[in-house]
């Protein structure tokens, strides 16, 4: 029998907000275990939680790029489980009137666009993180990431393939960046995917029974994950068996899940209203200013580089590919007026330099003016287009002044003639060899004449002089 | 000089004009504490030395002129479920009978700012889930009427502690009737106030929907002017509501022209003991007679408060007392063999049974197919009982009525039969789930000479009507200035 | 079993005829038709069952299964007296709860707040965190600047 793969997906995207969803402490990784940890975020009795205005703010953005559907009135209930990263020994979290509903994404697979539905976005708190410390055979419980803000976005079982996930999961992904919404690492845990993964019959529109796969951390794993299920749950079926729904965790290392412990499987989150919060309501005037500060969205971006800056899609799509770049490459271009040398330049130098150093989008820290000052110097023609690779280079790594460095380094092209002709008579005069060659018809030694005249002024003169002033004595000598 | 019939604001004024340093009124309270708490039981917590300490610097700024308020450098003390900085804050039970709080809580805050000197922290029913103070883990405290009996709960170390004169006034806190309950027990005034007058922040949740911290005081005076001094809009709390501070210096006229309040008959029917109707309806008539207008009315919705409270406060619970789980403070079994054992013996053995029983009703009630038929359903009941009251209060003033069916009982009486100890709370869950104001006053004394108390219970924010005409019944009766045998000189022998 | 095997065993049995593998998925494929169309999902007879048992609780009170449920969901563990007495206790007070449902509560909306104020927000700014030390003071037990627990398999 065929199958028909069916996947929903749920996804936690932390936002960049600087201070936690429901208190002051800060939301930077990483940090000395608690330290970023209050009485609110660490739930000691008494305390009560204030409501960050920037993550509604941001879920409000990131449900209008979505196409969602905002709940004008919305509230936050409370999800009660016991575990040692969650010290209230509940979750804030909204349930019965999440912020967004009724979404759509478009994606788009080997040329073949369809649309996946949002069913809902909502807004909560991340948990702690637990470390096993194997000498003392102990746990240890660290809150500091107790209470940075999440927002969950609950994906339709409208996936019938791993590439629509990937496909849908690097659209959202860029979405969440442009909007600034989230920085979406996956390694550091600030995006994280939950597959629900279920296979049907071909043609049958009754899903099967379905699983849930945590613990993938990378768009990848989260690919080999679906197909590893998938064809676990069909094989289950071949052989007469049935499908059990259970929560399973996906080994990277092994290629395999595992069935998570029975425990964890039956939960009863006895879901109610949080009290000690007040309901949100998002006037029109609201919704209609997130609108007009929406930033424009990567599809929209490419589109118009392609058709305003005559940019190739395939640069197009690199350049947007990360929001930082984009920016960098549009204000570049519109300081200088040249785009596509600052594609050339970006698509070649720095796209060569992030990976020679491991750079990411996020680290690149580059005043576009000096961008444009190099291609400046390229089109006047005070330095040549090598130059202006060293003179880039320079700004990536030590953030000089491009002009500034020119001059320093004595990089610019000379403009007095004189001293070329005098340079390329000398040359003549001590490469009798090459003069020999080109009159038995070899003109491959014009270009070591040109490049020893250039070896002789450092790289400095114009090369069209060298060219037209070589020309005019080898052609007396020749002659 | 004995203090003991003096009122928290008397002891005030006395200090400003030096008759009395706080330090010598915070000795006197210290004095009565050792005296009386023996038999009383009022304290979880005495801060002897840093009381004294404390008043010491109360005085010093108080002779500078930096301090001002009214209350400056007048002894009281902090119901034990309100977080005092690097102080004992046990909530009247095991779990956390070695929790001292990093931090304060709003009110503490502002009682320090005012120069109170906190002279301890009061005994009361473990995490306020009692109307007795039977269930603190830290053994039951006695009337001062008569030690043989209960205080009423769950804030009874506090009205037990003002009515021995073992502290000139207390904060409380109100989740059903807390305040209320055992100020009626112990002939003491108290006001619940409207809910989000006060900050809750630092106030250990029961439910966090009714819970509101309020006074407890000799006279209503007093309760209104600590009123003030703990009220008004806390950023860290966001149901705390923002709005001008209370303005009580209309209250004190004693003329009650033109004020209509409104007796719903069906708080006066079968389960309400004689010995409380009586005094009650009599309250009603000197309330005529300094120019209240009296009508009947019914109310037969909250003849369904009981049920719905329950539901609402102990699905709250539930979920509130969930983050006593041994792992981040209070109590531990040692040597668990792995985190289930935590869990299970730290919460089984720190809980006691009232606790463990609302813990787990509540848990039923939000349970996965059962949540519609109460949780939800208390919910919308809990909406019609608040129309009900906006009903009332577009006739009506005020709405006068009992505080409890019955006087103070003996400890051990009542505590082996839960059901029987909810209903008692008939006529003071109401007002917690509509989120309004309301006071207990004392209004005469039974057959057992056992104090009794009257409610007014007023609309969203009327806490200065509710004032003035508790004021007014207190110009000219003197049920409030009554004290108990243990209290009169040379009662302590 | 699903419903759908279900089905296909009790055809089976009753005709004495083994179905073959594209006959059963025939069937399958009808009764999901029938089932879609009659609103059926998979655990829609379980909540079914489930919304009989809260009339049943009221009714037959609280049985030695649901208090078992209610110590785990609590994360306590009553001993048998204390069990014996909790579900008397529960049964009397939920007898007790049941009076609600005298009131008819059609179109009548949640109260979860006692007054209808919204949007208390603070500003997404940074303050300094707690000091460590005062954090943990108040821990059973600690670790390396942590809490510590009993090992926790996820």
């Amino acid at each position: 029998m065929n199958y028909q793969i069916v996947v929903g997906l749920e996804v936690h995207v932390e936002l960049s907000t600087k201070s936690k969803i429901f208190c002051s402490c800060t939301t930077e990784f990483g940090g000395e275990p608690n330290t970023h940890v209050c009485p609110v975020c660490s739930g000691m009795p008494g305390v009560l939680p204030v409501l960050n205005k920037k993550v509604v703010e941001f879920a409000v953005r990131a449900g209008l790029a979505t196409n969602c559907e905002i709940t004008r009135f919305n509230k936050f209930d409370r999800k009660n489980y016991f575990y040692p990263d969650l010290p209230k020994a509940y979750q804030v979290s909204q349930l019965y009137l999440p912020i967004c509903r009724n979404g759509k994404v478009e994606i788009e697979v080997d040329g073949v666009k369809k649309y996946i539905g949002i069913h809902e976005i909502h807004m909560e708190e991340d948990a702690g993180k637990l470390v096993h410390d194997p000498w003392d055979d102990c746990t240890l419980v660290d809150y500091n990431r107790c209470g940075v803000p999440l927002l969950e976005i609950v994906s339709e079982p409208d996936f019938r393939s791993a590439e629509e996930v990937v496909a849908y999961l690097t659209k959202l992904r860029e979405t969440m960046m442009y909007l600034g919404v989230s920085d979406c690492k996956m390694q550091e845990g600030s995006m994280r995917a939950d597959v629900n993964i279920s296979v049907m019959p071909m043609g049958s529109t009754k899903f099967g029974t379905r699983t849930e796969m945590k613990n993938m951390n990378s768009f990848k794993a989260i690919y080999r994950a679906i197909k590893y299920e998938s064809k676990r749950q069909i094989e289950v079926l071949e052989s007469g068996g049935v499908v059990t729904q259970e929560t399973r965790r996906w080994d990277d290392n092994k290629d395999a899940s595992f069935a998570m412990r029975s425990k964890e499987n039956a939960q009863d989150y006895r879901y109610f209203p949080e009290p000690d919060l007040l309901p949100i309501e998002i006037s029109e005037e609201w919704i209609e200013n997130a609108k007009k500060t929406m930033p424009e969205l990567p599809e929209a971006k490419r589109a118009r580089y392609m058709s305003e800056f005559g940019l190739s899609e395939y640069d197009a799509s690199v350049i947007t590919a990360e929001r930082q770049i984009a920016y960098l490459f549009e204000d570049a271009a519109a300081i200088c007026g040249k785009p596509k040398e600052v594609c050339n330049l970006v698509m070649g130098e720095l796209m060569r330099l992030m990976s020679d150093t491991g750079t990411l989008a996020e680290e690149l820290d580059i005043d576009p003016h000096k961008i444009a000052d190099i291609i400046e110097l390229i089109d006047s023609g005070k330095i040549n287009r090598n130059v202006g690779k060293e003179v880039f280079e320079a700004v990536f790594k030590e953030n000089v002044d491009p002009v500034k460095y020119v001059e320093e380094k004595g990089l610019m092209m000379l403009d007095d003639d004189s001293l070329v002709e005098d340079t390329i008579d000398e040359v003549i005069k001590n490469n009798p060899k090459s003069i020999e060659d080109l009159k038995a018809g070899k003109d491959k030694a014009k270009g070591f004449l040109v490049g020893q005249t250039m070896k002789a002024l450092k790289g400095k003169a114009n090369p069209q002089t060298v060219n037209k002033i070589l020309n005019e004595k080898l052609s007396k000598i020749l002659n | 000089m004995s203090l003991n019939t003096k009122t928290a604001l008397e002891i005030g004024q006395m200090i400003k004009n030096k008759e009395i340093s706080s330090v010598e009124a915070t000795k006197e309270m210290l004095a009565n504490i050792k005296a009386r708490d023996e038999k009383v039981n009022a304290y979880i917590t005495v801060l002897e030395n840093e009381a004294i300490a404390q008043a010491e610097s109360v005085q010093a700024k108080i002779d500078k002129g930096e301090l001002t308020s009214p209350l400056a450098g007048v002894p009281m003390a902090i119901k034990d479920n309100i977080c005092t900085k690097d102080i004992l804050t046990t909530c009247g039970s095991r779990m956390l009978y070695n929790f001292k709080p990093p931090y304060n809580a709003t009110v503490s805050e502002k009682l320090e700012k005012n120069g109170a000197v906190v002279l301890g922290k009061l005994n009361m029913d473990e995490f306020a889930m009692g109307g007795s103070t039977e269930t603190s883990y830290f053994n039951p405290t006695g009337n001062p009427w008569d030690t043989a009996r209960v205080p009423g709960g769950s804030s009874g170390g506090s009205a037990a502690a003002v009515a021995a004169r073992e502290c000139t006034y207390a904060l409380g806190s109100d989740t059903g009737g807390s305040i209320r309950q055992p100020c009626s027990f112990c002939g003491v005034s108290g006001i619940k106030p409207t809910y989000g007058a006060v900050s809750r922040y630092g106030l250990v949740a029961f439910a966090s929907s009714l819970d509101q911290i309020g006074p407890i005081g000799r006279d209503i005076k007093d309760c209104a002017e600590i009123l003030t001094m703990i009220s008004g809009h806390d950023p860290k709390d966001s149901t705390s509501i923002k709005r001008a501070a209370f303005d009580f210096s209309d209250c004190y006229d004693g003329d009650l022209k033109g004020m209509k309040i409104g007796i719903p008959v069906n708080y006066f029917g079968k389960g309400l003991d004689e010995d409380v109707k009586k005094p009650v309806l009599e309250a009603a008539e000197t309330l005529k007679k300094l120019g209240a207008e009296i009508e009947e009315f019914n109310m037969d919705i909250v003849d369904y408060a009981i049920p719905t409270y329950y539901v609402l406060a102990c699905a709250e619970a539930s979920s509130n007392l969930s983050r006593y789980d041994g792992i981040k403070y209070g109590y531990r079994r040692k040597d668990c063999e792995d985190l289930l054992e935590v869990y299970y013996t730290s919460r089984s053995e720190g809980f006691g049974m009232e606790v463990k029983r609302r813990i787990m009703l509540g848990s039923f009630v939000l349970s996965s197919g059962y949540y519609d038929a109460y949780y939800k359903k208390g919910l919308q009941i809990r909406g019609l009982i608040k129309k009900s009251f906006d009903q009332a209060f577009e006739k009506y003033d005020m709405i006068l009525s009992p505080v409890a069916p019955t006087t103070a009982y003996k400890i051990g009486e009542n505590s082996s039969d839960p059901l029987k100890m909810y209903l008692g709370d008939i006529y003071t869950v109401s007002v917690n789930l509509a989120g309004i104001p309301a006071v207990s006053i004392p209004c005469g004394f039974g057959k057992n000479a056992m104090p009794v108390g009257l409610q007014l219970i007023g609309n969203v924010f009327d806490e200065p009507k509710l004032v003035k005409a508790a004021y007014a019944f207190q110009k000219i009766t003197d049920y409030h200035t009554n004290i108990p045998e243990m209290v009169k000189e040379g009662g302590d022998k | 079993m699903t419903i759908q095997e279900k089905l296909i065993t009790y055809i089976e049995e009753n005709t004495g005829i083994e179905l073959t593998e594209s006959l059963a998925e025939d069937v399958t494929l009808r009764l999901n038709m029938i089932l879609d169309l009659i609103g059926y999902s998979e655990g829609s007879a379980e909540t079914a069952a489930e919304s009989k048992k809260v009339v049943n609780v009221a009714e037959t009170g609280i049985d030695d299964n649901l208090i078992k449920y209610l110590e785990e969901l609590s994360r306590l563990s009553l001993t048998p007296e204390e069990e014996e007495r909790a579900k008397d206790d529960l049964t009397k007070i939920l007898g007790y709860i049941d009076m609600l449902n005298e009131i008819d509560t059609t179109d009548v909306e949640d109260m979860s707040h006692p007054f209808p104020y919204t949007n208390n927000f603070r500003d997404d700014e940074v303050k300094p965190s707690t000091d460590r030390e005062l954090i943990l003071k108040n821990a059973p037990q600690q670790k390396d600047g942590c809490f510590k627990v009993p090992t926790t398999v996820e």
